[in-house]
């Protein structure tokens, strides 16, 4: 028990450092990757990792590492505007739904008519309307992630909305939206926080699937999605072309996910208890 | 001398009748229930006069925090309902107002502090965010002036080195200090009138002496009135002028306070004061009222008290008595009960 604790711990801790190299990986992109990742090199084509090339060359000669670099910036900025979109717009109408009652039948009905859809089904059928290009993928799959938000966040503000500070506030004349703003939402910040790290973790994936799947980023934008379904029929002849991008997902997943476990555990001490009572 | 003396205090009563600061008038208000609409307050009249403190003790589920919360306009939404009644504050009807005149009210003219100072306090922010946001609510004033009337009043309150503690979090202060916290936040806007809810229950006993010392200090400062609900008879006995008592949403015994302890005359009035526990005589054994409060949805016909009163007679069955004025012993302004013992005597309109 007390091991297992520990070598979370430790597991985590790593998960925090490799979301730290990664933001130095995207920022320092330019710096680190010696050739732009557009160049094409047909000469150096599907070459191994190794000599010149650190990760190889895919079937068009560009560099798999430059590639991968700066899909780490691809990868950081999607996962972040999902986020974005998703908590901003999630703690807005999760907040309005649980505190105004009048708005909570229509707000959450809507909510849960969404969820009954397959997320990436419903991410897939907003970009087919919307279109390809990052901001049009961040809002399909923001949309996916925005429902749980809504969820959770409605769910703590009906908690948070009997507190007696909150009749403290009201009683001593303060206004509605004000209560809301000022007394509900930074009461819940640690879970929305908690909430956050998983969906970044996630969404990471979903825009990795619609890449994949030929319906994200454009093409030409390095992705590790794109890296993915660019890479496929090569499978055999050039497993590297799937491997780097393939395990910077996994990474990236994991170490967001650990982070995320970890925030929750310092963050929400009842569910801590609640973890290590079992 | 004391005839002319209870003749000048009962023409003043009357006299004060029109000014007083808050008249509530036949209030009802209605709840939706799974057995049907209740009425968890039920033709409840008070008044509070100008720097007077009134007692309102009730058990839990009284209506006496109901009472408070029509008062402020803040019952539960979208059920809680008054039906009926008026409530006026100087003068000025309260039913049916428009939110934003309410709000306008709440803190500045009428504060309210709760039962538990743990809780009544957001957090996130410092004690000192709190009352500035509280004074900022009603007054178009900077930050730096609502941050100075803030020490001030954290001063008033008795709070030691104000400006160090202005910016103290909630959960570094002890219970009573945060206690005078809040009702620093009540009473910076200087409202005429505090609604106190069990403001002490959550306290240590020494602490709660305090608090109700700071209290009454304040009341005589700031020329407010108090309405003081709780079920705790000593704290009533202690500091409140009047004291009401409600039972099952309907007022059944008002008096001065001297006088309700001195005479009680509803039998609920005198079971609740035979059920505390006295210095003299502790080897009697404490007597409790038999039977339960009746619920609300399935109430007698008559007096509410009927089924638990050992004074029940068969029209107590019937038909609900209406206030009759009690017989006098000795102190001043009117003493009215609901119990038809008193028939005899003339009844209070």
């Amino acid at each position: 028990m007390r091991f297992g604790f520990f070598l979370r711990r430790k597991v985590a801790l790593a998960g925090f450092f490799f979301i730290a190299l990664l933001l130095v990986v995207a920022v320092a992109a330019p710096f680190l990757a010696r050739i732009p990742p557009q160049t094409l090199n047909p000469v150096d084509k599907l070459q191994p990792p190794g000599g010149a090339y650190l990760f190889g060359t895919d079937n068009f000669g560009r560099d798999v590492f430059s590639r991968v670099v700066y899909g780490a910036r691809t990868s950081l900025t999607g996962g972040a505007g999902v986020v974005l979109f998703s908590t901003v717009l999630g703690v807005l109408i999760g907040a309005v739904a649980g505190y105004f009652r009048r708005t909570e039948a229509w707000l959450m009905r809507l909510v849960d008519v969404m969820m009954a859809f397959p997320p990436l089904l419903l991410a897939l059928v907003l970009v087919s309307i919307l279109g390809r290009g990052m901001v049009n993928v961040i809002v399909a799959v923001g949309v996916t992630y925005l429902t749980r938000t809504v969820r959770v966040v409605y769910a703590l503000t009906l908690r948070i909305r009997e507190e007696p500070y909150i009749e403290a506030a009201i009683a001593s004349g303060v206004r509605p939206f004000d209560v809301v703003a000022r007394h509900v939402i930074p009461n819940m910040l640690s879970p929305i926080i908690v909430q956050a790290t998983f969906t970044f973790a996630f969404s990471l994936l979903d825009l990795a699937a619609l890449d994949f799947l030929g319906l994200g980023i454009p093409p030409a934008v390095p992705s590790w999605g794109n890296m993915l379904s660019e890479g496929r029929m090569y499978l055999t002849r050039a497993p590297w072309l799937l491997i780097f991008p393939g395990a910077s997902i996994v990474m990236t997943v994991l170490s967001f996910n650990l982070a995320g476990d970890v925030l929750r555990d310092r963050l929400d001490p009842q569910l801590r208890r609640k973890v290590e009572g079992v | 001398m004391r005839d002319t003396e209870e003749r000048n205090t009962e023409r003043n009563t009357e006299r004060n009748k029109e000014q007083a600061l808050v008249a509530i008038e036949g209030l009802r208000v209605s709840f939706p229930s799974l057995r049907g609409k209740i009425w968890p307050v039920d033709d409840v009249s008070l008044r509070i006069l100008p720097g007077e403190t009134l007692g309102l003790v009730g058990e839990s589920g009284s209506g006496k925090s109901m009472t408070s919360l029509a008062l402020m306009g803040l019952l539960p939404r979208p059920h809680g309902k008054i039906e009926a009644g008026s409530i006026k504050f100087r003068g000025r009807e309260l039913v049916g107002l428009g939110d934003a005149e309410m709000r306008g009210m709440r803190g500045k003219d009428i504060s309210m502090i709760f039962q538990d100072p743990m809780t009544s306090l957001n957090p996130v922010y410092t004690v000192g965010d709190q009352i500035i946001e509280a004074v900022r609510a009603h007054e178009r004033i900077t930050r730096a002036e609502a941050r100075r009337k803030a020490v001030e009043m954290l001063d008033r309150v008795g709070i030691p080195s104000p400006e160090k503690r202005v910016d103290a979090w909630p959960h570094l202060l002890s219970g009573g200090m945060r206690q005078r916290v809040v009702i620093a936040m009540a009473l910076v806007l200087r409202p005429t009138l505090l609604i106190a809810d069990e403001p002490t229950t959550a306290l240590d006993v020494t602490i709660q002496a305090q608090i109700l010392c700071l209290m009454e200090d304040l009341k005589r400062d700031f020329g407010m009135s108090v309405l003081l609900i709780t079920h705790n008879m000593g704290l009533v006995a202690e500091n409140a002028d009047r004291t009401a008592v409600m039972y099952a949403g309907r007022i059944l015994e008002e008096a001065p306070t001297k006088e309700l302890f001195g005479a009680p005359s509803h039998p609920y009035t005198r079971g609740l004061l035979d059920s505390i526990p006295r210095m003299r005589g502790m080897d009697r054994e404490l007597k409790a009222i038999p039977g339960m409060v009746p619920a609300l949805h399935d109430l007698p016909p008559g007096c509410r008290f009927a089924n638990r009163c050992s004074f029940c007679e068969a029209r107590c069955r019937i038909e609900e008595p209406p206030f009759f004025s009690a017989p006098r012993q000795g102190a001043s302004g009117v003493h009215s009960v609901r119990c038809w013992q008193f028939c005899e005597e003339r009844t209070v309109n």
